[in-house]
């Protein structure tokens, strides 16, 4: 079976590299059955990749413990659901992954292109599979990295050594699919903007033809980023979900890069404007993407997400040079043709909001990447590695995030061209109003002094928040004006009729309160650490907790304590906390399940850190964090915003199939 | 009719709008400047908080102290301990800080002083974002100007195409015309 599995690995490192030279050769002659033969490698490389992936899930769920990597991360008592997840809990799984996710993708868009964008494809099909063979190879040639390697001297332990503990969650098989799901997404873009490049058909075609990809990889990549974060928050035990660990940031950061992408290239749309700019930015953020691989798998950077050092890294240095080198030759090479007609009516436009927009994006992004450098540029400078870790991002990106919300509320409802005031006055004068209400509110209040960055921010929240319900209300009114219908139907009508600027709003609308739960968070969170015995209580704020009870029990693979807590809110009974310590005897390790009252106000969030099973004495973690939810709640419409943009418009399909024909018409004239 | 702009209060209407915006390019720099003051400033007594949320915990998780994942940390807990203790013995967080610095070097700060080659840590980022935005004013500015040369220049041809030729060529078109009668 294992053999299956290490042919099929060798087939995909010869099906890509075949399929490159057959579709770039079929492109330069002209001879259509080999650039044919090209895609049929694509799809080829899909179902080896498919066959790789099920033999190695058999190998995990038949518990075939002579194969190294089933005996690193499984285990008998490991359950089939988490059996599952331990396919990617290492190198080799992960990087099957991404060729398995490369091989679906690249398949869809062959077949999505069998009649359209022709002198595109063959590029594409080759940017796609250079990209798979680069895996591929280190998954069959490198050391350590074949996921089918017997494990020395034929020996066959009786059990594994389990997975991580850490890894045992829910969250922990959707945050790599998420996230695995964007970084190969974004391949897609990159492959067509390379395929334009080489072919010189600059236009926005490319752009329009790989906006849904864009989207999609975009979502993905948000809700791995979420779930990991939210993964953070109910596991690690610390009270926190983001902590600017390097692989955190590797994730976010060709989330910035995309979301600036994706903003861009409406302007590329509406005035042909930045396809310089837009290039730029489709190479960055797929380089960040196998950046972020990079990042996770090589064990360069101490990371708790680093869950193994290899020798991977200089390969994907190698990669990221050569993608780099090769995508700015070809970029610098076909400047001339790049020239756009660059006019503005105004500074007060949506072109130059959608500019500073950008500049934001990408100055977040150049902050994320800074600090995760700086340590290696430090040591490379003076010789000491400086650390940078959370205090530093937090300084650094809170004004810059603040400036980013302020944008988010401008941005989007300033007219094209040229803004009057009229416009201006329409527009921001009600929300500016309501924020301004909101900010003397809060002041008098007494969030103050202390916080000034929540102050500011939580004014801007509520600007942004202002603009965007005005302009749904707006709109159903106008709507409600011309078609009569009740105030419900014009709503949705309203919305589903205009789905690309709503899902935006709603996405806007997402960031708004995710960033309202972050700051509330960060500037009012309260925590105390302590030691009790049954009968002891510990009090926060208006929040106190008496320890009531301890048991204990063990099972084949672990150790698990559970304390009792009984809640109390200003002196009335709010719930129970039952928090859990677990030790596992094979990994030698402690581990915390969380408990916490949730609400919209905030979360009261109980974590046991230790326990005498004698004594029944225990430490206890609690943590009061304020409307920590939202944070939740506005991830959620952030997707839900997501997949309303993804949604297939008709209008926009029957625009662009009448595009498709019209260029087909005018390429053979 | 067309407003006619000389090129002397073309260049005064420039300069006066030049300083504008370069002010709000200052105001966002002295705006990035306030906001990152830090977020709260200890009108307290010192907690252990004070000193762990500044130092990276030893055992390897590359984690803050306060916020390392393993609960039962070789390194973390104790230090936890000592560094509560300390501050109840009249420890002020600035030295005990100087003395995780001194027992294991910069490294242990979980961010980089602010002095020496570190300085560029925190003023890069900024550096970038005023450049950026410099660099995005001059070409709003500039494209701004190409649209109003365009606009000028297809004004000018809708003029000539709409007003007919001017009188004297007419005139003379006339005079020349009575001639051959």
């Amino acid at each position: 079976m294992s053999q299956l599995g290490y042919a099929a690995l060798i087939l995909a490192v010869a099906l890509s590299g075949y399929g490159i030279l057959a579709a770039v050769f079929g492109a330069r002659s002209g001879r259509r059955e080999f650039v044919r033969s090209g895609e049929n490698a694509v799809y080829g490389l899909c179902l080896v990749s498919v066959a790789a992936s099920v033999v190695l899930l058999y190998l995990l769920l038949t518990r075939s413990f002579q194969f190294d990597y089933v005996y690193s991360y499984t285990s008998r008592e490991l359950s089939w659901f988490y059996t599952m997840s331990a396919f990617w809990a290492g190198n080799a799984g992960s990087m099957l992954l991404w060729v398995l996710f490369l091989g679906i993708f690249g398949s869809i868009v062959v077949y999505q292109n069998r009649h359209k964008n022709r002198e595109l494809m063959p590029y594409v099909v080759a940017v796609i599979l250079t990209v798979a063979l680069f895996f591929s190879i280190l998954l069959a040639f490198t050391k350590g990295s074949n996921p089918f390697a017997l494990l020395p001297d034929g020996a066959v332990p009786a059990n594994g050594k389990g997975l991580n503990p850490m890894l045992k969650n829910p969250g922990m098989i959707l945050h790599p699919l998420g996230t695995y799901l964007g970084y190969v997404g974004f391949t897609i873009p990159f492959a067509f903007a390379i395929a334009a490049l080489v072919t010189r058909r600059l236009g926005d075609f490319w752009i329009r033809s790989t906006r849904r990809w864009t989207l999609l990889a975009w979502l993905f990549l948000t809700m791995g980023n979420i779930v990991g974060a939210w993964w953070a928050y109910v596991t690690l035990g610390w009270g926190g979900y983001w902590a600017w660990d390097p692989v955190e940031n590797a994730s976010f950061l060709p989330w910035l890069t995309g979301t600036a992408f994706l903003h861009s290239v409406m302007i590329q749309e509406k005035k042909d404007m930045l396809k310089v700019w837009n290039m730029v930015l489709v190479i960055l953020t797929f380089t960040l993407t196998i950046f972020g691989t990079f990042l996770t798998r090589s064990g360069v950077l101490t990371s708790v997400h680093s869950f193994g050092l290899s020798s991977l890294g200089p390969f994907f240095v190698a990669f990221i040079g050569l993608t780099l080198v090769v995508s700015f030759n070809l970029l610098l090479s076909r400047l001339d043709l790049l020239r756009s007609r660059n006019e503005l009516d105004s500074f007060v436009s949506r072109e130059a909001s959608f500019l500073l927009n950008n500049l934001i994006l990408v100055g977040m992004a150049f902050t994320v990447l800074w600090g995760v450098l700086f340590p290696i540029i430090s040591e490379a400078v003076t010789g000491n590695k400086a650390t940078v870790g959370p205090p530093f991002f937090n300084q650094v990106m809170v004004p810059i995030t603040l400036v980013f919300l302020f944008v988010t509320g401008i941005c989007p409802l300033i007219a094209w061209r040229r803004a009057t005031f009229a416009n201006v006055r329409k527009n921001f004068v009600y929300p500016a109003a309501f924020a301004l209400a909101v900010g003397i509110g809060l002041f008098v209040a007494g969030v103050r002094l202390n916080h000034p960055a929540a102050l500011i921010a939580f004014t801007l929240e509520a600007f942004v928040l202002a603009t965007i319900v005005l302009e749904f209300a707006r709109g159903t009114w106008v709507r409600r004006q011309m078609s009569g219908e009740n105030l419900a139907r014009a709503f949705w009508s309203f919305f589903w009729h205009n789905k690309r600027r709503s899902g935006g709003y709603l996405v806007h609308a997402g960031v708004v309160l995710l960033l309202f739960g972050v700051t509330g968070h960060y500037a009012y969170k309260q925590e105390l650490q302590q030691t009790l015995v049954k009968g002891e209580s510990m009090t926060v704020g208006r929040y106190s907790l008496s320890f009531d009870s301890f048991q204990s029990y063990d099972t084949n693979e672990k150790q698990v304590g559970t304390a009792t807590f009984t809640v109390k809110q200003d002196g009335k009974f709010l719930g129970t906390l039952r928090p859990v310590r677990e030790y596992y005897f094979a990994d030698d390790q402690k581990w915390t399940r969380i408990d916490k009252l949730g609400g919209l106000k905030r979360d009261v969030y109980l974590a046991l850190l230790d326990y005498d099973q004698n004594t029944d004495k225990i430490v206890a973690k609690l943590n009061i964090n304020p409307v920590v939810n939202w944070l939740w709640i506005g991830s959620l419409l952030m997707i839900a915003g997501g997949i309303v943009c993804v949604v297939p418009d008709k209008r926009e399909q029957r625009r662009l199939a009448a595009r498709y024909e019209r260029e087909a018409r005018l390429h053979e004239a | 009719m067309r407003h006619e702009i000389s090129p002397r209060r073309e260049g005064r209407r420039s300069a006066r709008r030049i300083p504008l915006h370069l002010g709000g390019v200052v105001a966002l720099a002295l705006f990035l400047a306030v906001a990152g003051l830090p977020a709260s400033m200890p009108a307290y007594a010192y907690t252990t908080s004070d000193v762990s949320s500044k130092i990276i915990c030893q055992c390897g998780c590359g984690a803050v102290l306060e916020d390392c994942p393993h609960q039962d940390c070789g390194w973390g807990v104790p230090a936890k301990d000592l560094i509560s203790k300390q501050l109840a013995s009249g420890k002020t967080p600035d030295e005990l800080l100087q003395y995780y610095v001194s027992q294991y070097g910069q490294k242990i700060l979980a961010a980089p002083t602010k002095e020496g080659f570190n300085i560029t840590a925190w003023v890069m980022p900024f550096a970038l974002l005023i450049a950026g935005g410099l660099g995005i004013y001059y070409l709003v500015r500039l494209w701004v100007q190409e649209g109003k040369d365009r606009e000028r220049r297809a004004h000018d041809t809708a003029s000539v195409l709409t007003a007919g030729p001017p009188d004297d060529l007419v005139r003379r078109f006339n005079d020349e015309l009575s001639r051959f009668d």
